[in-house]
This record gives C-alpha cells, structure tokens and sequence, in this order.
C-alpha cells in the first residue's frame, strides 16, 4: 500500500516520489517499464548539445540539495573548459547529516535513476568518469547501485560509444570510511584521493581545481535524481513548480515526535502545515510540538510557532534565520528537554570535527563541556553566555561550513530556550547553596 | 588612515623581517591594507603582500617556505568589506581590494583564536625552550586576555622521542601541521602525519618509528611554539640570552647561511638564516649538529715536533726563519675549508718566497661541488672549493707536489688547514721543515715540526664561495684570547717579516688584497658583500 | 613477518588499481582489506595498506585514524553498531543500547572476549525515519527494538546473518558480498 507521500502547492504529480518509485523501481527493467527508463540520456544524447543539456537545468533553476541550495546550473557554468585536463563528476551520497535520509531512500528505490542522472550531467559537463561516493554504511546500497551501473553497461547505457553517440562514460562507486565531515565537497574529494577527510581552504574552487587538481562538479543524490525528469520535460516545466527561487519539489526527511516519520516530497511553496500535519500526521505523543530543525542539525533551531503559516522555500527560512539544508526535520515536543537535544547533537560535532582548524577543534570539544556541566547541574548563569561566545566565536572563522553547522543551532537554541538551559542552571545554583 | 603601521616582530631571526618569496610576476597588483597602499607581484597573497612590506598579520601556521594551510585562522582578515573574515594566507591579493587587518571584528576574532589555542596550552613557558621565540608567546601579549574562561581538564599527550635530535612535548602543539608540511613538501619522506581528528588530533610518527631524516632541526625551527625541541639545545639556555652573529656553514659545499648563537663565549647553537639563492630557510642536521666536531682535538698553542711547547713569537720566527731558509724547495698546501682571505694570503706569501701552493680536498679527493645528496646537502665536504680553486691560478695539484716531495727536491712545506692522511704523512720524512697552521690534532698536526694553532670560522670571519660560485661573507663569533692570533694574523705576520707583501689588520684588509689581485674579486670589498651574497665569475663544474 | 593480503583482496586491489587516475586512492579500501584480512589495524598492516598505495607508513596511519569505521584498536568479527544520534536517542536508543550491553557482557565499545562481537555507538546512520537505526555487519535493523537484541546475538553466536536486515534493495541474493569493504 502506498501512502500520501507528496503535497503541492496546487495538484500536480509528484517528480520524484511516483507511486511507481515509492513501490520500487530497483531493475532495469522496473525502470524502463514503469519510469523514465533512461529515455532522459537517449533525449540528451541524440537531440541535444552538452549546452543544451546544461541550458535546460539552469533554466529550471534546480538547486542543490546537499545543504547548501547552490544552483546547479550556476555550479557546472564554473568548471573551465579545455583546460587539458579531464572534469570530473562526482556525486555525493555520504548522507550523513542527523535528521536526513532520503539520499538513502533514493538509492534504494530509484538506483537506475541516478545513475541516468549521472550520466545526463557527465555528458552536460564533459566527463568521462564520474564517482558515486557513498559512505561505508550503504553497504548494501553499493551492491544495487553496482548492480544498475552494471545492468546500465550490459545495454551500452554506460561505457563506450553510449547508445552509438561516440561519447564514453564511466561510473566508479567509492566507498567512504566512517566521518560525516566527508559529506563536505573538498573534504569528500580527499576521501577518494586517498587522504584524511579534511576540507580544503578555498580559493582555488574545486570546479577549477578539484579531484586530482581538475575541474570537478559535485552534487548531491538528490540534485543528480532529478536530472531525468528536468530533461524529459524541460527546464521550463521543472521551474514552474515551486516558488520564483526556489523551483520544484523538495524531499523532506522527517523524524522526531512525530506520527509518521519517513520521506515525503513537497512542492516548494507548501506550508510546514501541510507536511508535518498533513502529511506526517502531527505529533507523536499527543504532545503539542514545541521546535523543529528545520534542515537538519546543522540548521538553527526554530520554535514550533515560529512556523505557523509559514511556507516551505529558502527564502522564507532565511527570513527565520534558518535555513532548509538537507531537507531534514527533526521535530520535538513540549516533553523534550532541549538542553540534552542540543547536548547530543553537540557531542556529534565533537565527535565528527576533523579537527583541521583552532575555532572548530577546541570549540566544539568546549561547547560539549559546558553542555555537559550544565545537563549534569554543575553549570552556572555566566555558562550560558560563554557558550553563545563560544559558539559565535566557531561561526564564520572555519575553513568549512562544519564549524557554521556545529555552532549556530548551539547559540540559537541557547537564545530562543534561554529558560529551559536557566532551569538547569537553576538546579545546581539550588545544589550548591544547599 | 586608519591604524599605525606596524614594525614587524621578527619570528624569524632577530632584527630581522621574515623573508618571503613573492610569485615571479610582471604585473603587479596594488592594494591597501588598513589604508596602506601595498603593491606586490601578481599571484601574491594578502599574507605574503603584508610581511614582505614589513606590515605584520598575525600567524601560526603560514610559513613562507610552505603551502598554505590555511588552518589556524589568526590571519583573518577582512577582505572588501565581505560579511566573513577571510584567511590572508590564503586569499590572492586583487587590484583595488581594501583589506581591514586592525578593526574591532577582526581583533576579535583573533583574540578567540588565541582563547582556543591556549585553552589546552599549558603556559609552561618558564621551562620551554621556545620562550623568547615563540609565535604563540609573542601573540598572546597582544590578543589575549590574560585570563582564562574554562574549566576543564587540559588535554595532555606523552612526550614523544623521535631520535637523538628531535623530541615532542605534544601538550604544547597547536596543530599548525607546519612539520607535516616541511616533511612532505621540502624533505619528501613524509614521516609525519596528523592521527585521530576533532579535539584529539595527534602529530608525529607512527608508532615506534623513529626519524631518520637529515632534516630533523628544521622540524624544530618550523614548529611556532615549543612542541618540536631540538635535543641538543634542550634546556641549554634561553633564547633571549643569546647573541647572534651571521655565520656559513662549513658542512659543505651547499654555504648554507646560518645565524651562531651564542652564549657568553661559548657556541649556543647554530639555525638556519633564510636566503632564498641558497639554502631557503633550510639547513641539514650535518651542519646544524655535527660542528662541534670542529671542537674535537683543538690546538690551542705552538708546538714543536717532539711536542715541545713553544712561545707564540719564537713559533712565528721559526716559521719566518723556515720560509727565508726554503729557497726552491718550498711548497704550500691549502686545504679546501679556508677562507678566501686565509687562501690568498698564503698563497702570495709561498709564491712571494718561490714556492708552489696546491689545493687540499680531503681524503675523498676533489668532488664536484655541485654534486647533492638531497635538496640541499652536497657531496663535496668542502666550504670553499671554488674559492681557493680561483685564487690559486696556475697553481700546482696537491699530486705534483706529493711526486716532488717523494723525489726529494721539497725540503719546507708549510700546510694550512689540510688534515691529510696517515700514509700522506709517512712519504713526508725527507721534508726538513713542515709549519702546519691548523685548528685541531690531524696527520699533518703530526707530522709537522711547527704547529702554529688556527682557528674554527666562528672564532673569525671571512668569505667562502659555494659550489655555485656565490660569495658569502661570514662573521666572527667568539672572542679569542687576547693574544691569539687568527690565520690572517699569522700569515700576514709572516708576509711582512718576509718583506713580501703588506701586513693586513684584518678580514677586511686581507679581502681588499685579494681583490686587488684576483679577477675574480676585482671590484668587490668585505664590508659591501651584500649578506645574502654575490655570484662570482668564475669557472665551475655545472 | 610481513603481512600479506589473501588471494581474493589482492585480486580486489589489483582491479581496483585501474578505476583511479591516482594509485592513492586505493588507500582506503586497501586499509579495509587489511582489516578484513588480519583483524583491526596494527602498525604492520596498515604498513601493508600504505605499501600497496604508495604513501609512507605514517600517511596510512594518519588516515586509518581518521574514519571511525578503520579499527585501529581491538575490534570482533562482527559489529554492531547502534545509532545514538538524536532521532534515535529521542526514540530510545539507550534502550538497545543498555539490553545489548547487558546480553553481551561488554559496554559499548567494548568487544567480547571471544573476539566474536563489538558494540559500537555510532553517529547518525541516516535512518532517522525508522529510529533506533541499528547495523549489523554494515546491514540496517530498523525501528530497532530492545526485544530484538538477544535473536541478534544468537543469530551472530550461531555463525548466521541475522533476519530482519533491510539487506540489498530489491532483495539481491548475494546481499553478502560486500560486507565491511
């Protein structure tokens, strides 16, 4: 049985989650009989330029879905051409960030249609091989994406001379190895050189020199998802879903107190309403909600009522002072304490800093300390300002987005439930006069 | 304008600017830094622009012989007014580009780098050895509060022991990954690495590995606090103690520049002084540990053959009388590790008495001086082979004079600085006279039936040419006994008591002589040689 | 006595080799295939992973140190690896957490005595929809519950795959394959 898995703004069919992919559209032959079935690369391949193919995506103004919603489009324009050397595509599936799962979903449901989006972009941008890096976790998602990326080859979908067009492609699956800082661009491009994972100082960008020291493109699962159907109905039609900036449809991973947690596609321009209500069913426990990370912990925390009436796009969480991220929301209710929530994702940014730059490294680790005297009721009122120092002084000073991620929900979240971390305070200020 | 400009406080050498090198470039680019005009090649970054004009941005791990890391963030800059502070290591400097270094944001931002740092620092500096020199130390003056605002445990690591030079006191690290940078980029066996990451980041070897490279100092140099320690100068004494005097290295033929600090009267230690046509900011461990071999076996006072002791001034005169007495029977060695100073004047004085001077390479024989062994140390053990090479024109081979002295037809040889070997030295029983002038016991020393004592460079100064033909001038530094004489001192004493030629007070006068006389040289004097050196005219071996 | 890699991952390297413009890039699965092969990483085979990649023994160190899932320290023939992140954690993580403890004898982290089983927290899986996420041997347990733990154990005891794995999309029998590399 399939559930209600999409809402749109008005009622139009759902671009990624079609009952079809819900159902599973794993073998070849389920991708051809019921999904695009790689009819998107025979359309680039045989009617349209690379240009073309590029024209089309930055005219459906898909941004990336990775984090950070750069434009697509934007992104492959900054790779030079004739530069000798060869570009390099990779995809970043080490989907790693606390709250997102729908990378995992796609890779599950819809291995084909990556694939088929890898290839479209490889040939847009002019590379012959491309990587799909997946973190170690997707042990068994590597053995179906493998397994398309062979079935693709058997039907010269994949290789030399694709589908008799004279341009060679070829997909090679990386593993990673355990560190969510991996899903950082640069960082991920260490992993497959070989290195530690450890972000790199920018200028020079990695569209000029990225993977081997050549101009690379990375995007996210879910940005490279939705390349077929950019290409088999035009950018125009990819661009009239959503808002004016942010066009389509997004997938949302929800998770928390929440009744139905799992992944739902929502058009761009629906409000929060109508995918934690609607869709997902309202809370779990009967509990009014009281917050939510909107895109993930790396995304400032907002207060449930923050998001009334409010719509789903970037421009609205910017105006929140947030952001949609990775499209991960992790919803929380009146009985959650959010001094252990920010406590535990605290501790994951400890624990995943790579330890490369002074703000990160010791400010994490401190952040955690002072979190941790503060649930233990040994904090005091000055800690609660040392913390928003702390984390102010992490925000904006890295060499990556890490330190950003790691620190701004900390500070905000001290901000907006000052009284919840006081309490705590309170408790041990109470101890210590006893 | 805004903000003073500021003298920049010498990391890297005391009283003096660090030495970078800029992108070769013909455009320029021309920018301003806290209302400072700057104008650098194109290519340079903000960084590099700033501290070649003298203008200081705080930094840890940006080392001007190194890629920039980018990693400890107290460079940030302000960069056009952008909302993000920016590395200055990093970022290229731009036409027109407005660089704020001394505004409240930036400051700021630097003062919690520091509060970072020294979070799990452990201020020990009453008892590090970087004190004085430290770039954490010198920093924190002027970004830090002076009080700390944590309460945790610090973060401690064992020390680490890497060989009989090197040693980590790991608490100390900042994790700047300077030496990880200097073993992979200029050394190239890459024994260094970071482990772990977040928090408990660790640098070094792995496991029991232990160094083994010729390079170990430099990690020690590189390091900008006191977490890498050179085990020879381990609690030896405080650098700001030290008096440093320009030195070249005698290890080899490379010339590496040196600065020769010293305590008191006593070699404190040597380090590297950056020069970019030479040695970059670099020196082996050969020459930076092993000198003081130089101190092994020292003459300190004339002697006659059975080991008679001999007053200064009966010495001089048994050599004035063996010189007068020698007629064509006179011959001269010159080892290879004189000055060009020392060389000349016992070259005039031989052949102002009708003797023949040959050069004296070592046992090894003569070895292309621009021969390496790795990106800096040579083959040739020799500091001055082409400099006593073109002083000694038309000279006779150290061979020739050995056949003549073997056919008996030598009957004074004097000797300067050359060691010799033991079979050497048996053929020379039918030379009546041998004067040998050197600083420690040798075959020659042995030999000899007058050793007048010489010096070891840092007890006088002088000029060598490399094995590319560049002349460096070096300084004395140690004082000798007050009537001690140096080599010149006793070659020019010798000269005009043979009535050959002009007596020289000092280095300066004797390089005057030589230029006066050598082609090579013409035009040149001691006091002008620019410190980084000059290349010379001259025939060499590439 | 230096190491050597079994038949079947120097085969695996060798194949490997052509993929990468860069031999360093085989590092990593070369560190993995060292794990596999002689247990968790000592300094004699990370030396075996940083000779077949080209990089110095300190290099392989620095990297093998880097990702959690490189086991430099003692570790079982299987893992299993609980999820304690915060959808998890709001969803009872602990729970599990506290019955496979109690079941195996061990705290997390720890690897029994038999050297059979280890116990791993570990950060977000991505499979906060269906929380606690547990991995067994790199296969999901979803929706985990504390009731499953002891058929977990069992199944791991006896030499067999646990059921209940989400496995290879599409059910691909030969889900075994690629475990841990």
């Amino acid at each position: 049985m399939s559930a209600d898995v999409y809402r749109g703004v008005e009622n139009r069919e759902p671009i990624l989650m079609t009952p079809e992919a819900v159902e599973g559209l794993v073998t070849l032959e389920e991708y051809r009989s019921k999904g695009a079935g790689y009819t998107a690369l025979e359309k680039a391949l045989k009617t349209m330029t690379p240009e073309e193919v590029h024209e089309e995506v930055k005219t459906s103004n898909l941004r990336g879905r990775g984090g950070a919603g750069f434009p697509a489009g934007v992104k492959w324009g900054f790779a030079p051409k004739d530069t000798g050397k060869p570009t390099y595509l990779v995809c970043n599936g080490d989907e790693g960030e606390p709250g997102t799962f729908k990378d995992r979903w796609l890779l599950r449901q819809t291995p084909h249609r990556l694939v088929e989006g890898v290839l479209i972009t490889s040939y847009a941008i002019g590379c012959n091989q491309a990587f799909i890096y997946l973190r170690q976790e997707f042990d068994r998602e590597a053995v179906r994406i493998r397994s398309a990326i062979e079935e693709a080859r058997e039907s010269n979908l994949l290789g030399k001379d694709i589908l008799g067009s004279g341009w060679d492609c070829e997909i090679t699956v990386f593993m990673g190895a355990g560190a969510y800082i991996c899903g950082e661009e640069t960082a991920l491009l260490n992993s497959i050189e070989g290195k530690r994972g450890m972000p790199r100082v920018r200028p020079p960008f990695p569209a000029i020199v990225g993977l081997y020291g050549c101009p690379t493109i990375i995007n996210n699962v879910e940005t490279l998802s939705n390349i077929p159907a950019i290409i088999n109905n035009g950018g125009a039609w990819y661009a009239s879903y959503g808002t004016e900036k942010s066009t389509g449809t997004r997938l949302f991973s929800v998770s928390g107190r929440i009744a139905n947690p799992g992944v739902y596609e929502v058009e761009m321009g629906v409000t929060w309403s109508a995918l934690l209500d609607d869709l997902c069913g309202g809370p779990s426990r009967e509990k009014p909600f009281k917050a939510l990370y909107p895109g993930g912990s790396s995304t400032p925390i907002l207060k449930a009522s923050e998001i009334d009436d409010v719509i789903m796009t970037h421009e609205a969480a910017f105006e929140l002072g947030t952001f949609l991220g990775s499209g991960a929301t992790i919803v929380l209710d009146e009985d959650d304490d959010i001094v252990d929530v920010v406590l535990n994702l605290a501790t994951f940014y400890k624990h995943e800093s790579c330890g490369q730059c002074t703000p990160c490294r010791e400010g994490c680790r401190w952040m955690v300390e002072i979190l941790q005297r503060i649930a233990d009721g040994l904090g005091t009122m000055d800690d609660l300002d040392l913390l928003i120092d702390v984390a102010d002084h992490i925000c904006g000073n890295t060499i990556c987005a890490f330190g950003d991620g790691a620190a701004g929900p900390v500070a905000t979240a001290v901000k907006k439930f000052r009284s919840e971390f006081e309490a705590r305070v309170a408790v041990s200020t109470a101890r210590g006069s006893e | 304008m805004s903000g003073t400009r500021k003298t920049l406080k010498a990391h890297m050498g005391e009283g003096i600017a660090p030495v970078v090198r800029l992108p070769e470039s013909d455009e320029t680019v021309t920018f301003t830094i806290d209302g400072w005009e700057v104008t650098a090649p194109k290519g340079s970054t903000i960084l590099q622009a700033a501290l070649s004009e003298g203008i200081e941005i705080p930094h840890f791990c940006y080392h001007p012989g190194l890629s920039a890391a980018g990693n400890c963030r107290m460079c940030l800059v302000q960069v056009d007014g952008r909302p993000k502070l920016e590395p200055s290591c990093i970022i290229p400097a731009a036409d027109g580009m407005e660089i704020v270094s001394s505004a409240e944001n930036v400051t700021e931002a630097r003062k919690a780098v520091m509060e970072f740092l020294l979070l799990n620092h452990p201020l020990d500096c009453p008892w590090c050895d970087k004190a004085g020199e430290c770039m954490l130390q010198d920093n924190t003056f002027e970004y830090s509060s002076g009080k700390t605002r944590h309460r945790m445990v610090k973060r401690t690591y064992p020390l680490k022991d890497f060989s009989d030079r090197l040693m980590m006191f790991g608490d100390r690290c900042i994790k700047c990954t300077r030496c990880i940078r200097f073993l992979r980029e200029i050394e190239g066996g890459e024994e260094f690495a970071l482990y772990n990451r977040g928090a408990d980041v660790d640098v070094g070897t792995y496991l029991e590995h232990n160094l083994s490279n010729n390079y170990q100092g430099c990690l020690a140099d590189v390091c900008p606090v006191g977490s890498l320690i050179s085990k020879q100068f381990l609690y030896h004494s405080r650098v700001f103690f030290l008096e440093a005097s320009l030195g070249i290295c005698t290890g080899c033929s490379a010339g590496c520049n040196l600065y020769v600090d010293r305590y008191e009267n006593r070699v404190a230690r040597v380090r590297p002084r950056p020069n970019l046509d030479v040695n970059d900011w670099w020196m082996c461990d050969i020459g930076r540990y092993e000198w003081d071999t130089l101190l092994d076996n020292r003459i300190l006072s004339p002697r006659l053959k059975a080991g008679e002791a001999v007053d200064g001034e009966k010495a001089l005169g048994t050599a004035v009388e063996a010189l007068k007495t020698a007629g064509d029977g006179l011959a001269g060695i010159v080892s290879a590790t004189a000055t060009c100073e020392e060389a000349f004047l016992f070259d005039s004085m031989i052949r102002g008495m009708g003797g023949v001077t040959a050069p004296w390479y070592g046992p090894q024989g003569r070895i292309d001086p621009t021969d390496k062994n790795d990106f800096l140390h040579r083959k040739d053990p020799n500091p001055n082979t082409l400099g006593v090479e073109s002083i000694l024109e038309n000279a006779s081979t150290f061979d020739d004079i050995l056949t003549r002295i073997e056919s008996g037809s030598v009957t004074t040889l004097f000797i300067l600085g050359a060691d010799l070997t033991d079979e050497i030295a048996g053929k020379l029983g039918g030379v009546a006279q041998i004067v040998t002038i050197t600083s420690s016991e040798s075959p020659a020393s042995v030999a000899a039936s007058l050793v007048l004592p010489g010096t070891i460079p840092f007890e006088k100064s002088g000029t060598f040419v490399n094995g590319d033909g560049r002349l460096q001038r070096f300084d004395q530094a140690l004082q000798l006994p007050d009537d001690a004489l140096t080599e010149i001192g006793i070659l020019s004493h010798l000269i005009t008591e043979c009535g050959t030629g002009e007596p020289c007070e000092d280095t300066a006068e004797a390089f005057a002589a030589l230029a006066g006389t050598v082609t090579a040289f013409k035009g040149l004097s001691f006091s002008t040689i620019p410190t980084g050196g000059t290349l010379l005219q001259i025939r060499g071996d590439a | 006595m230096a190491l050597e890699y079994s038949q079947e991952s120097r085969k695996a390297l060798d194949s490997m080799r052509a993929e990468y413009p860069e031999l360093r890039s085989i590092l990593i699965p070369a560190l993995k295939l060292a794990m596999k092969d002689h247990g968790s990483l000592t300094k004699e085979s990370i030396e075996l992973a940083a000779d077949e990649a080209g990089v110095s023994g300190a290099v392989a160190a620095g990297v093998a140190t880097f990702y959690h899932n490189l086991h430099t320290g003692t570790i079982g023939k299987h893992l299993i690896m609980i999820c304690t992140t915060i959808s998890c954690q709001l969803a009872g993580a602990t729970d599990v957490v506290s019955r496979f403890e109690e079941l195996l004898g061990i705290t997390i982290g720890e690897t029994t005595d038999d050297g059979l089983i280890s116990l791993l927290a570990v950060e977000c899986l991505a499979c906060c929809g269906n929380s606690p996420a547990v991995q067994v041997d790199y296969d999901y347990f979803e929706s985990f519950q504390p009731e499953q733990c002891e058929a977990v154990v069992e199944s791991l005891r006896a030499g067999r795959h646990p059921e209940g794995g989400a496995g290879v999309p599409g059910g691909d029998p030969d889900r075994e394959a690629e475990v841990g590399a």
